[in-house]
């Protein structure tokens, strides 16, 4: 009220001087000149823009009228409206709705249309995204795994998107200045339903669906998702600072600093990516200093001028770092920190540096404006692919509270950017996908397994509600969507595969080994990215989360496996093995089915898929040891992180969701039917190398 | 144009930018520091306040153009308009929400990004202008407390620049008129005479517009310097400086017994309230100030340079503008 009463005085005395002015009083200096120039400005532009904009708008309205004028006059719908909630499980929606807790998919269903959707081979996200974006089965968008082997040095790599840093330098004194930009290769191959849809005219907004790095230029905007780098190159390092000289200071996904504490004072720090300027590369660094106690709050942070209250066991906002690479090049990026411990050990966690979305260092979105767009409006956001630090919950970084808070920030940025696209796009498609349904049941699985390995040791009391309210958050997120469809809108509420318990590692190599199919040096040490493998001897080999490669002369550098009928014997030979792998101390057979992609893929990339997938019974997934390279003892292990859900598993076993508020024509969905759908949807011929269809009726 | 710092014939200091206010150029007395016992109490240390500010800016301003007395008037005026950007950004960090200020500037700037990203959409474009404006509006409000705050030091600045930069004294030879205003108007029954005039030449005798009560001379300079001329009103005279020489510097036009004209025109001392005399006022001629052969009035030049100035140095300052 005071305050109020503030405001109007000084407004009336603002007042007061502009009625009665004298010649000295026009202008009263940079205070006043600052705004008027500004907001002067601002109007002026606003306002040659809304001119331009209704000058334009007939010209553009004809041209667009023009170019889509077949889609648009075939259009059945204004608007359609996809929500992915990645790996919202069926059988777990299907309980909850019986118990009455998911008002509005229930009402969803009965509007149009509920049932289970067949998720890709293997059901893991990039896969079965790719296949929903581009209406193709793996043989034809080359997405086959989070991680593919180099058939140079059988090493993983990314298979969706590869950075290659510019050829061309220009050398001076102990700086080389890249001559050009890093070239960002698109891996996943066949064109998108947005981009088929903009080439006729429609516009769409796409959020954060995975494999779209880098971002591909189309009528629509976009933020990319999965495979989205940080700042450091890596898919997400957090760091750890600890002054508990009894912590361990290796990690998997992260980083732990040591730092001690000195008069109430820890002073480290940021650890950046290499200095891209530099012959010899180095890291770049930005010094900190934690006070604690200070100005009130539990410690502060102080990064160079500015200063951070830290509030024990809360987040910051985001906070701006600026990496510094000499020749006046600056590296921007962002992370939040959270204060876990103050006595007796001080103990900070920080996010991994996210790339900046108001000045991406690598391009996020298309256009480059629009993630700016959704930083200057609704504030900074997440832009790591994959945003939420699992690995830090894995290593007991984090605690199960921690991991929720930072998963639901970014879960309330994630709706924001939805719901600002549905406003936006009054005409045409807008997909958004949600990876809250993901990760918390990757980490929270345990909660509904009394006997699951990964309980040892760990709470299982506080979070057995997770789930259940994670379903109902979607649910009310649902109602909410629901309030923006009329009857020209199609909304389809979509998950791209289950979930399932993953009680249960299975390291293939170990088995290969066992088998004779791998060859290792001398004995296996359980080093880490094949080290102990002999090539020369090797015939199969795994890599990623199910895939199985063979050793194949000509294809692989060390291969001694003929392809043609050797190559075949031996895929048999393998397959009839598999299929008898028995986990001995459960009595129970792991491997549901085992698929030869030569039959199950088609396409143009076949030839570079792995050439055998294993489809896991459910409790099984590929071990924590396989996917780095291991050859251990066992071929089975327990699983004891607090990843303990999983879907990459036999796909039949976790099928998706999938929901619409209208009827469709068959009741066997596929990921693969909802791009084609969406451009039936719009009038737009489905092209015929599509695997999927129409779910409408013709 | 070049300042020259001569000595008159009255034997006064030569003509430059050093102050000459608060105890010099009084009423009948030469030194009225304080006003008469007839003022209230609350003017009366208003007034001595005033003086006293007066004269420490003059002072002050004297000091920072001296160096500049030889050069073109442009190079002091873009001096003091450096200064007065960084410090205006400085004082506009201090006392502004600056969160706020950067949040809505940020809002801003996103809606014309998205004006941008979906032009195809008329309506879109239009409500995301309507937003556009309406946070213009927001932000404008968050300037008017920093706005406020910076009016009292820029007030008494752009005073002071408005006392060197707006008018030039007058050259040998050139002539001026001389208007003194007195209190009573109607028939002026008074005998009212200009005295003591060495180094300037009475060209007219007093022409008096009764109704205005008002009497104008018209005057030659003869010599450069600064000069006092008496206004003689029966029998109470009130002094009026007259600045004669080719340079620039402080330039009083006006003395008056208008506290209002204290704060404007703080070059000389008020006159006396007693005093029958309301204002003199000496016509003088504007200073040409140019760039690259372009006249522009010096607040045009300060405007632009002191916020160009701003907007430079927001950034090591970190302040949102």
């Amino acid at each position: 009220m005071r305050q109020r009463k503030f405001l109007i005085t000084t407004f009336l005395c603002f007042i007061g001087l502009l009625l009665f002015p004298s010649t000295v009083e026009a202008y009263i200096g940079p205070g006043a000149g600052i705004a008027f120039v500004s907001s002067f400005f601002i109007v002026l532009i606003t306002l040659f823009l809304a001119f331009l904009t209704l000058l334009t708008w007939p010209f553009r309205w004809a041209l667009q009228t023009i170019r889509g004028r077949r889609a648009l006059r075939k259009s059945r719908v204004r608007r359609v409206i996809i929500v992915g909630l990645d790996g919202q499980d069926p059988e777990l929606t299907d309980q909850f709705m019986a118990q009455g807790l998911l008002p509005n998919f229930t009402r969803l269903c009965q509007l149009g249309t509920y049932s289970r959707l067949q998720t890709s081979l293997p059901a893991e996200s990039p896969v079965a995204w790719s296949s929903f974006q581009t209406g193709c089965n793996p043989g034809r968008h080359k997405v086959f795994d989070f991680l593919v082997p180099n058939r140079k040095s059988y090493l993983p790599e990314l298979c969706s998107a590869r950075i290659e840093s510019p050829t061309r330098n220009l050398s001076i004194g102990r700086y080389r200045i890249p001559l050009g930009k890093p070239a960002i290769l698109f891996e996943r191959k066949s064109r998108s339903f947005w981009r088929i849809l903009g080439d006729h005219g429609v516009f769409s907004t796409i959020l954060r669906v995975p494999i779209t790095f880098p971002p591909e230029k189309f009528k629509g905007v976009l933020l990319s998702a999965m495979s989205v780098p940080d700042l450091k190159g890596t898919q997400g390092t957090f760091s750890y600072y600890s002054s508990d000289p009894g912590e361990r200071n290796k990690f998997t996904g992260g980083v732990q600093v040591p730092v001690e504490v000195s008069n109430g004072v820890v002073r480290s720090f940021i650890s950046g990516p290499e200095n891209p300027l530099l012959k010899n590369a180095e890291e770049m660094r930005i010094a900190f200093s934690a006070h604690m106690g200070e100005n009130g709050a539990d410690a502060e942070l102080n990064i160079g001028k500015k200063r951070h209250p830290l509030k024990l066991q809360e987040y910051t906002p985001w906070v701006s770092l600026e990496f510094r690479a000499g020749l006046g090049m600056k590296i921007r990026g962002m992370c939040r920190f959270y204060l876990k411990e103050i006595s007796p050990h001080f103990k900070l966690y920080m996010t991994p540096i996210n790339i900046d979305p108001e000045k991406p260092a690598l391009p996020i979105s298309h256009p480059t404006t629009y993630s700016m767009y959704l930083a200057k409006t609704q504030g900074e956001f997440c832009t790591l692919g994959l945003a939420e630090d699992t690995w830090a919950l894995n290593e007991r970084v984090l605690d199960e509270e921690a991991f929720l808070k930072q998963t639901y920030l970014i879960h309330e940025e994630r709706e924001r950017m939805l719901f600002d696209a549905i406003e936006k796009t009054r005409r045409g498609a807008v997909v958004c996908v949600f990876d809250i349904t993901d990760r918390l049941q990757h980490m929270f699985w345990r909660y509904l397994e009394q006997d699951h390995p990964a309980n040892a040791g760990k709470d299982v009391e506080n979070h057995r509600r997770e789930i259940q309210n994670l379903y109902q958050n979607m649910d009310d997120l649902v109602g909410r969507v629901l309030n923006y469809v009329d009857d020209e809108t199609v909304l389809i509420v979509m998950s791209d595969h289950g979930f399932k318990s993953f009680k249960r590692g299975v390291n293939l190599n170990t088995w290969l080994y066992q088998n004779g199919y791998l060859a290792v040096k001398d004995k296996p040490t359980g080093a880490e990215w094949f080290q102990d493998v002999d090539w020369s001897k090797t015939r199969a080999y795994a890599v990623g989360l199910g895939g199985m490669y063979l050793n194949l002369a000509g294809r692989e550098a060390k291969g001694i496996v003929a392809p043609g009928e050797e190559e075949r014997t031996l895929k048999q030979e393998i397959i009839a093995e598999l299929r008898k792998l028995q986990d001995e101390q459960r009595e129970t057979s792991a491997v549901g089915e085992v698929y030869d992609t030569r039959e199950s893929y088609e396409g143009p990339y076949v030839s570079e898929a792995p050439d055998l997938i294993v489809g896991f019974n459910v409790g099984y997934r590929t071990s924590w040891t396989c996917a780095t390279g291991a050859i251990t003892e066992e071929v089975f292990e327990d699983n004891v992180k607090s990843w303990s859900g999983d879907h990459c598993m036999n796909p039949p076993d976790v099928p998706g969701i999938f929901f619409c508020n209208r009827k469709i024509a068959t009741d066997k969905v596929s990921i693969m039917d909802i791009g084609p759908t969406a451009l039936d949807l719009f009038g737009v011929p489905v092209p015929a190398y599509c695997d999927g269809k129409s779910l409408l009726p013709s | 144009m070049q300042i020259r710092r001569r000595k008159s014939k009255s034997g006064l200091k030569a003509w430059g930018t050093f102050p000459r206010v608060g105890v010099r150029g009084g009423g009948r007395s030469q030194t009225p520091t304080t006003p008469s016992d007839s003022h209230p109490t609350f003017e009366r240390v208003v007034t001595t306040l005033m003086k006293l500010v007066n004269w420490f800016l003059t002072s002050l301003f004297g000091l920072l153009f001296w160096p500049f007395q030889g050069l073109d008037p442009v190079w002091a005026l873009v001096f003091v308009s450096f200064l007065c950007g960084l410090l205006m950004v400085w004082v506009f960090g201090k006392v502004s929400n600056q969160e706020a200020i950067r949040r809505v500037k940020n809002k801003i700037r996103g809606n014309l990004l998205g004006v941008r990203l979906y032009q195809h959409d008329v309506r879109i474009v239009l409500r995301l202008q309507g937003r556009i404006l309406r946070d213009t509006l927001t932000y404008m409000n968050y300037s008017i407390i920093p706005m406020l705050v910076l009016i009292v030091p820029l007030l008494l600045i752009i005073v002071q620049l408005n006392l060197h930069f707006s008018l030039r004294p007058l050259e040998p030879g050139e002539s001026a008129v001389l208007k003194a205003r007195l209190i009573q108007t109607g028939v002026l029954q008074e005998n009212i005479s200009l005295e003591n005039l060495s180094g300037v030449k009475v060209e007219t005798p007093g022409v008096r517009i009764d109704s205005e009560g008002e009497v104008a001379w018209r005057i030659r300079a003869r010599q450069p310097g600064r000069h006092l001329l008496t206004v003689k009103v029966g029998e109470q005279t009130v002094e009026k400086e007259l600045y004669v020489g080719d340079g620039w510097g402080a330039v009083s036009a006006l003395r008056s017994n208008s506290l209002l004209d204290l704060l404007l025109y703080p070059g000389e001392a008020p006159i006396d309230a007693s005093e029958k005399v309301k204002s003199i006022t000496v016509q003088y001629r504007p200073l040409p100030i140019s760039i690259w052969g372009w006249n522009v009035h010096w607040m045009v030049l300060f405007f632009v340079l002191s916020i160009l100035v701003a907007f430079i140095f927001k950034g090591a300052f970190g302040v949102e503008l």
